[in-house]
């Protein structure tokens, strides 16, 4: 078990906020951390692995990282670290970021292998593509067999294709290995693949602490298909009137009432939902 | 997916909203539509599709009713589940699926090779696909 309770004044970016954030998590949980930006997320990450400061208390299987006595070094913590920019070693070979972290040339072969990069494995890293050198970030991460993986947008910066085979690999590494992994992220889809729990932090606090489905699944009433857009057009056709909403990329529109148009004004956000009987599906 | 082939026999526009009649053997399906593609013309040929959720069963005749679409079907199959019940019917040459509630079927004590009525509001049926194009307009 993982416990955590700490506090800490931030520049924030509107005003000096505080970043209180108190929870626990269980051995080999993998949590999904979202938040706007500013809201605490990178913040909290460096304080679990001890490269900020912070007031309260951590403690991880029974061994104390942060009290008010005493606060562990962050070599001391088994922690493995993934940042969105790779921070890979330029000067070596891909094997020797890997050793250079643990001499264990059996666990670096292994990571190799599970990662597909034993061909590449004596190339420097800039020679590799940015799905290659995030895979060899994260082979380097586990070469510790840390307690917890913290990884922070490791695949945002990556197209959609390589992001998926990512996410998969990041999945079996963290069965494999038994790590409890919290990752920051913004993407609903990898939320729900990766994360069996997701924490939502809004100006320090947590503001949502559930399965992704709780805190993803954006419903009104009992309608589970449900977006936000803005409303750009209202257009009476015979008795009834067709809005034009903004969603995301695309345009859409919906058919309503008067009494429904007398209500509703162009340029606001709106909540567009349906039952979850009435969309139907198709191959894109 | 319901699908069921039609040929387009008239198309009532005013601004963007359309009322499309279309023919399967003796029967006129229709619906409503906003903008159609611009292939879409009269005699065109589409399949259209309804939800199974979106089709009402009837066994005696019903008299003045608002749903525009009444098809006269068979039943080839019933499976119950334990909230609800998958109808499986014959129409024409398509085989369409029905979903209601268990409660229903049994108070209407469906049976296999029943004949039936399909409800279908004109609010439900869309374009699928459009399968060949009809006359230049």
């Amino acid at each position: 078990m993982i416990h955590l309770s700490i506090q800490k004044k931030l520049q924030g970016a509107e005003e000096n906020m505080r970043l209180e954030a108190a929870f626990s998590v269980k051995e080999g949980e993998f949590i999904a951390l979202r938040g706007k930006s500013g809201s605490g997320k990178t913040t909290l990450l460096r304080i679990l692995a001890g490269l900020e400061d912070a007031q309260g208390k951590i403690i991880v299987e029974n061994e104390t990282w942060l009290s008010k006595v005493a606060t562990l070094p962050p070599q001391k913590r088994r922690i493995g670290f993934v940042f969105q920019d790779y921070a890979l070693f330029e000067n070596m070979t891909i094997e020797q970021n890997l050793l250079f972290v643990q001499k264990d040339k059996t666990l670096a072969a292994h990571l190799l292998e599970l990662t597909e990069l034993t061909a590449l494995k004596n190339r420097y890293p800039n020679a590799l593509s940015g799905g290659q050198k995030q895979r060899v970030s994260i082979a380097r991460a586990l070469m510790k067999r840390p307690k917890i993986l913290l990884l922070d947008e490791p695949l945002s910066a990556l197209d959609p294709q390589m992001r998926n085979k990512l996410q998969n690999e990041l999945l079996t590494l963290h069965k494999e290995f038994g790590t409890t992994t919290i990752m920051v992220s913004h993407d609903p889809s990898e939320i729900y693949k990766l994360a069996s729990r997701v924490i939502e932090l809004e100006n320090g606090k947590i503001i949502h602490d559930g399965t992704p489905k709780e805190v993803l699944l954006k419903t009104q009433g009992s309608q589970k298909f449900s977006f936000e857009g803005e409303l750009l057009e209202i257009k009476k056709v015979d008795v009834i009137y067709v809005a034009i909403v903004a969603i995301g990329q695309q345009l859409v529109e919906v058919v309503i009432s008067t009494n429904e148009a007398k209500t509703l004004k162009t340029g606001e956000v709106v909540r567009l939902s349906t039952k979850a009987f009435s969309p139907t599906i198709s191959h894109s | 997916m319901n699908s069921i082939k039609t040929q387009i026999t008239s198309i009532s526009t005013l601004n963007n909203l359309n009322i499309i009649e279309s023919k399967t053997h003796n029967d006129t399906l229709t619906m409503m539509s906003l903008d159609l593609p611009e292939s879409l013309k009269k005699d065109s040929l589409v399949k259209l599709a309804i939800k199974p959720t979106n089709i009402m069963l009837a066994k005696e005749k019903i008299g003045a009713f608002s749903c525009e679409n009444r098809l006269e079907a068979k039943i080839i199959n019933i499976e119950k589940g334990e909230l609800l019940c998958s109808i499986t019917v014959e129409y024409l040459q398509s085989t369409l699926e029905a979903i209601i509630t268990l409660n229903a079927a049994n108070s209407m004590q469906l049976k296999v090779n029943e004949d039936i009525t399909l409800l279908i509001k004109a609010s439900d049926i869309y374009i699928k696909e459009i399968l060949s194009a009809g006359e230049l307009l």
